[in-house]
């Protein structure tokens, strides 16, 4: 599955939402994709865990990974994690998205990629799979606008800032001939092993407070984790990919509506979850305001996740995938409703209370 | 882009390209899905290129159309959905107010072209110029001062020969050239990547009156014979006849001129199709030759296959005059803008800009202006020379009209039409054009109703063109300020009944030759499918409703002994002025009413022959 001189690959954020779903897919395959369905039987991984986080669970998927402790901030861990990984794949999916601190942003997302890509070249790393997001381009400059990879910058606030910034490294080193890198920028993702916010976005819609600003019609482009993995591992094959960056997400943008409509209609259908059939409706107006105050605070050096989230809530954030269809294959082929379905067993599984 | 509008500007310019692209959307993603974010970075990148003093207009005047969304329903224009700024487009495009029609076509033209130029994988195809081949004698850096002995300004059809004659005489010559030094393979002829790499301008450059003329100037090596048809023409006798006469140009009769029309045509292989026309020159020769006028095939300066088919070498400046040229020893220096010239002792230095390497100053006691009808003549008044200078240009306005046949005579590669009908010469010519399926959707804005027709029946249609030799006096002027000259042409009443009655006719050629559908070129004009609907045709063209367009300008700065009206001498020389020599389509003394690039390329071979022999 991942060609290359070496059969080894890196994985950063391997803890995390989207990592620990990636570290699954290289050591059982996808089967969503007829390339990827088969893993590759001699792969060694290796993965990169914050001190202090429980690595007991990936442990036991596999003896043929390694965890290493250490801090993408500190420069000698990012080379002790890179060591001797000559011609290996490094999957960069660590990041911050709301931190305690602005500057959090910057000393992860920037500085902590470059000490990574840095590190990996040193150690001769064939290919840098990096994850970015929507943010470096924005919002959507109208309703019915898609984004794509002609699609100038124009950062949404200090995250956007952080991973345009971040980008612009990754970019450079590949300019220079230093490592190949792939950019894939996904927007807001779902599907198992969620965090605690995506559940929490399910209790509201239940009780009938999933924020609905303006009408609800605006845009949203998802991807669903299994459908970003494939992305992923299409990203670290694919001979022309070099160089180039590709936006990720399920085949269509959803409209707000019909992202809570469906996560609504399973809960009650499929979960036995009892809903109120209410929606917490705000005017744009909301949004505008918690757009200001966001601002206000993020200049001040302080960041506050519901107020971030709020000021984005009207906005379209739609996405064409076009590019990476022609270019890796890629092939998403599950849609929100069997998504979400997924989500929700998952949690069910995870005995996690909605 | 980066000034303090720049996102506002970007927002509405996405918000109108999805709007006006959307109504072409068809199923085939290629065809014209969205996202259109292609043709947002095509016109932004044209902006860029818009002449400097349409820049603030253009800005002021789009911002001012996503703002006018506030006014009609509290939100601006990009913000709204996609039907309610259909309503405002609509609007505007059929505004009485002129600005804003031309402002909406003007997205209009655009965002069609990018639309239907896209590759099969739009995504990845992004616009390159290639690097200039390395050839001996082309000055890639040059220092900041050069020396010659003649300098030529301008490497068109007037500017090669001049220059290469001169170099082959043993001088020491400098040709230095605006645009850039491409292969004539850079890209397909007549694309949105040509226009982008090889117009001045990106092709938007407009003659200003109460009716505009868009033409077009080639700004790179070879200049207006890289880009154009190819078509040729020897100056008709009675025209050349009357400039001796009426500008008292000496040493011009027909029998003066042969061997040097002969000349040429060698070098540049004047020849006929070896085989069949393309289907859709055909068809216009067959319904002029069925009302009984004059039609015929204009040869092309061309190397043809052998065997056939029409494929071969179009023989422009960079395979022909530019290679001899350089291996005379002559020196290129392109991507060279020259600002002013001045006479210093018994020099004339000559200021220019590199575009990488900035100022650089060129010394010559000889110069010759090849720059073409626009470029020549701003250059002379910047320079404060403007006797007689710029104020009499003239061009071959042209009106275009649609047609759709019961059967196809059409192809991707269709090659250029080479008919024209000339029973009504010199007053009315008519041709078929370039009819790929992008300039066919350009030739279909006029029709809203029908825009889809393009995409889906472009093989069953081609664009036909009626041209006039026209009464009006153009100018060149040189705003203080700005870098780019403003072309002034002030249509008459007369020529714009000719315009009238050139569509007229060309339609009523069309109808003969069986076309079932006929789209002309009028703003909303009538759609027309028999003899009888032709009364539906204005008998003078309304004033600023139609589009014209025009690729033969000259006679800025005539030729002749008459010093009233005329610029520099019957060989060229500037009147009052030693050493100083106009060698392009400025010297034309009127317009020709055929293609003019065989009368330019003979005047000069002819000019430059007569300066060599006098010393």
């Amino acid at each position: 599955m991942i060609p290359s001189q070496s059969n080894q690959v890196l994985v950063t954020g391997a803890f995390g939402w989207l990592g620990s779903r990636l570290v699954e897919a290289l050591l059982a395959g996808l089967p969503d994709h007829e390339s990827l369905a088969e893993p590759q039987a001699d792969l060694r991984l290796r993965c990169l865990a914050l001190p202090g986080q429980d690595a007991s669970a990936l442990r036991r998927v596999s003896d043929r990974l390694e965890v290493f402790e250490g801090d993408l901030q500190n420069p000698a861990d990012c080379e002790r994690f890179c060591r001797d990984a000559r011609g290996a794949t490094l999957f960069h999916t660590a990041g911050i998205i709301h931190p305690a601190r602005v500057a959090d942003f910057y000393r992860v997302n920037v500085a902590g990629a470059s000490n990574l890509l840095d590190a990996a070249i040193r150690a001769g790393v064939r290919r840098a799979v990096v994850v970015s997001s929507n943010s470096p381009c924005g919002c959507n400059p109208h309703p019915d606008h898609l984004f794509d990879e002609w699609s100038p910058y124009r950062p949404y606030m200090n995250y956007g800032r952080s991973k345009m910034l971040m980008e612009l490294a990754v970019r450079e080193r590949q300019q220079r001939g230093l490592i190949e890198t792939v950019i894939l920028r996904p927007p807001w993702f779902y599907g198992p092993n969620q965090p605690p916010r995506q559940t929490l976005f399910f209790r509201m819609i239940r009780d009938g407070k999933a924020p609905i600003v303006g009408s609800g019609r605006n845009l949203r482009s998802m991807a669903y984790i299994d459908n970003l993995c494939q992305a992923l591992l299409l990203a670290a094959t694919s001979e022309r990919a070099n160089g180039q960056t590709y936006w990720i997400a399920d085949r269509r943008p959803y409209s707000m509506n019909e992202i809570v409509d469906t996560v609504e209609r399973l809960l009650e259908r499929e979960f036995g979850h009892k809903c109120l059939h209410k929606r917490l409706r705000l005017p744009s107006l909301a949004s505008a305001v918690a757009m200001r105050l966001d601002a206000a605070l993020q200049s001040l050096g302080w960041y506050h996740q519901k107020i971030h989230v709020l000021s984005e809530m009207n906005q379209t954030i739609a996405c064409s995938v076009a590019k990476a269809e022609q270019e890796l294959g890629y092939r998403p082929t599950v849609e929100l409703e069997e998504g979400m379905r997924s989500s929700l067993a998952w949690c069910v599984r995870q005995r996690i209370r909605i | 882009m980066p000034h303090p509008f720049s996102d506002s500007y970007h927002d509405a310019v996405s918000a109108l390209a999805y709007t006006l692209a959307s109504r072409h959307a068809v199923g085939d993603p290629a065809d014209g899905q969205a996202p259109f974010n292609d043709l947002t970075a095509f016109i932004l990148r044209q902006r860029a290129r818009l002449p400097d003093y349409l820049r603030g207009p253009m800005l002021a005047a789009t911002l001012g159309f996503d703002l006018a969304g506030l006014a009609r329903n509290g939100h601006r224009f990009h913000t709204q959905p996609p039907a309610v700024r259909r309503r405002q487009a609509e609007a505007w495009k059929n505004s009485k107010f002129g600005f804003a029609r031309d402002l909406l076509r003007y997205y209009e033209s655009l965002a069609t072209l990018a639309l239907y130029s896209r590759e099969p994988s739009p995504v990845s195809a992004v616009p390159v110029a290639p690097p200039a081949p390395p050839a001996n004698g082309v000055l890639v850096e040059p220092g900041r001062e050069l020396r010659c002995e003649v300098a030529v300004v301008g490497s068109g059809p007037g500017g090669a020969i001049t220059a290469c004659l001169l170099a082959e005489a043993g001088r020491d010559v400098l040709l230095i050239e605006e645009g850039p030094f491409l292969p004539l393979h850079s890209c397909r002829s007549f694309s949105q990547q040509e226009m982008e790499q090889k117009y001045r301008n990106g092709g938007q450059t407009i003659a200003m009156g109460r009716t505009k003329v868009a033409y077009v100037e080639g700004c790179c090596v070879g200049g207006g014979s890289e880009i154009n048809s190819g078509l040729y023409h020897r100056t008709p006798p009675e025209v050349l006849e009357h400039w001796r006469q009426e500008f008292q140009v000496a040493g011009l009769t027909e029998a003066e001129l042969r061997p040097h029309f002969e000349a040429c045509e060698r070098e540049v292989s004047v020849s006929t199709l070896p085989g069949a026309a393309p289907a859709a020159s055909l068809k216009l020769h067959e319904g002029a030759v069925r009302l009984g006028w004059k039609s015929l095939e204009a040869p092309r300066w061309f190397r043809y296959d052998t065997g056939g088919g029409g494929g071969g070498i179009r023989q422009t400046m960079t395979q022909t005059y530019l290679p001899r040229f350089l291996s005379a020893g002559g020196r290129l220096l392109p991507d060279a803008r020259v600002d002013r010239l001045r006479k210093e002792g018994d020099q004339w230095l000559l200021r220019a800009t590199h575009r990488a390497h900035g100022a650089l100053e060129i010394r010559a006691p000889t110069v010759f202006l090849c720059a073409g009808a626009v470029q020549t003549p701003a250059l002379l008044r910047r320079s404060g020379i403007t006797r007689n200078i710029g104020d009499t240009l003239q061009l071959h306005p042209t009106v275009k009209v649609v047609a759709r046949f019961p059967e196809p005579v059409n192809t991707l590669d269709m090659g250029v039409p080479v008919h024209q009908v000339k029973e009504f010469a010199p007053r009315l010519s008519f041709g078929c054009s370039i009819s790929s399926p992008a300039y066919l959707a350009l030739g279909m804005i006029d029709h809203p109703a029908s825009a889809g027709e393009a995409s889906r029946s472009w093989d069953r249609m081609a664009n036909y063109y009626a041209m006039i030799t026209a009464e009006a006096r153009g100018s060149v002027r040189q705003l203080p300020g700005f870098q780019h000259a403003l072309v002034r042409y002030p249509l008459t009443a007369n020529d714009r009944r000719n315009l009238a009655d050139g569509l007229h006719k060309l339609c009523e050629a069309l109808l003969a030759a069986g076309a079932e559908a006929l789209f002309p070129g009028l703003n909303h004009g009538p759609r027309l499918s028999s003899l009888d609907e032709l009364r539906k045709l204005p008998t003078l063209l309304p004033e600023g409703l139609a589009n014209l367009m025009t690729i033969h300008l000259f006679s800025s700065c005539p030729m002749g002994e008459d010093l009233a009206r005329c610029a520099a001498d019957s060989y060229g020389r500037l009147h009052g002025f030693d050493n100083l020599y106009i060698g392009d389509a400025s010297l034309l003394c009127t317009a020709p009413g055929v293609n003019p690039q065989g009368s330019i390329m003979a005047l000069a071979r002819r000019n430059v022959l007569r300066f060599l022999k006098s010393g």
